[in-house]
């Protein structure tokens, strides 16, 4: 995704989402049993429902 | 795309484009604790954390995934299972999300489980929360199931190397695993992506294998148990990103 893409998305979850669960360009080896893979363009954790639900919409 | 424990995933060495969402929700409650149990788990708990959170309640009937490494939605998702037991068993409802946000819950037939699928994994829907069907037990008894699961677990599946676990799917009418030894393949090695020396089913990461060495070795397996049987293998694990 182009940056501007990214900062405009990353703006937009940090109104749903704690800005200490969101993460760019987070290498996904960090994140699986394999311990392999390249980095996805913003990585978040999500720990309730309605983050889930808001943050699902807003990037759709 | 959303991910659990990342325990059954191979993520290709350019990553994802767009949001990967990890769902941490970590909810453990018991909702009936008589001859019949039901336990409501969120989507995110790890298997094995719950395993020893039913013993400790001596609620029997979810040994068979406690050495599992992943996570309720991921299991129900793929219909996990181990040891004759499959999350099929024990599910009594599911509530998701949709794609448009709306929330829904599901009861045991709905889910379609099959083999290694259920409706999940044909949808993009996001799996909140189960409930589970299990029993009263007693502790010794789920303890030593689960000791024994753990050791034949520890005897034949590399456990100390990093892995997604099973990475093909066992055959109709056939154990893959099986003709993939057969095939002398166990310890061949493409980079540090290497058929397990322990149990060819798996494939391992020795050190630090990446994602394409990994795939070029799916397909020289797949290869090469096609040549000399003459049967397609099937992937287990879910490969994403590019």
């Amino acid at each position: 995704m182009e940056k501007e893409k990214i900062n405009y998305l990353y703006q937009q979850l940090r109104e749903v989402v704690d800005s200490n669960n969101i993460f760019i360009n987070e290498p996904m080896k960090k994140h699986t049993s394999f311990k392999v893979g390249g980095e996805a363009d913003i990585f978040i954790k999500i720990q309730a429902q309605e983050e889930l639900k808001r943050s699902f919409t807003s990037y759709k | 795309m959303i991910i659990g424990n990342g325990s059954n995933l191979l993520v290709k060495d350019k990553g994802i484009r767009g949001v990967v969402l990890k769902v941490e929700f970590d909810k453990i409650e018991i909702i009936k604790k008589e001859e019949d149990c039901m336990v409501r788990v969120g989507a995110g708990v790890k298997l094995g954390l719950l395993a020893q959170r039913l013993l400790k309640e001596e609620i029997t009937g979810f040994e068979f995934a406690s050495g599992i490494p992943g996570t309720i939605g991921g299991a129900i998702r793929m219909n996990a299972g181990a040891y004759g037991g499959e999350m099929k068993d024990i599910v009594l409802e599911t509530t998701y999300m949709d794609e448009t946000g709306n929330i829904y819950t599901i009861k045991e037939k709905e889910h379609e489980f099959e083999y290694r699928n259920s409706i999940f994994s044909k949808r993009s829907w996001i799996i909140l929360e189960s409930v589970l069907k299990l029993k009263n037990g007693s502790k010794e008894d789920i303890k030593k199931q689960m000791e024994q699961y753990a050791k034949q677990r520890k005897e034949k599946q590399p456990i100390n190397f990093p892995s997604a676990g099973s990475t093909f799917k066992r055959g109709d009418g056939f154990i893959t695993a099986k003709l993939i030894d057969e095939c002398g393949l166990k310890g061949y090695h493409i980079g540090d992506a290497q058929v397990s020396e322990l149990h060819a089913g798996f494939i391992i990461n020795r050190k630090e294998a990446t994602a394409e060495e990994i795939l070029q070795l799916i397909e020289y397996v797949k290869k090469t148990v096609y040549e000399k049987f003459q049967v397609e293998i099937q992937l287990e694990i879910q490969v994403v990103g590019e």
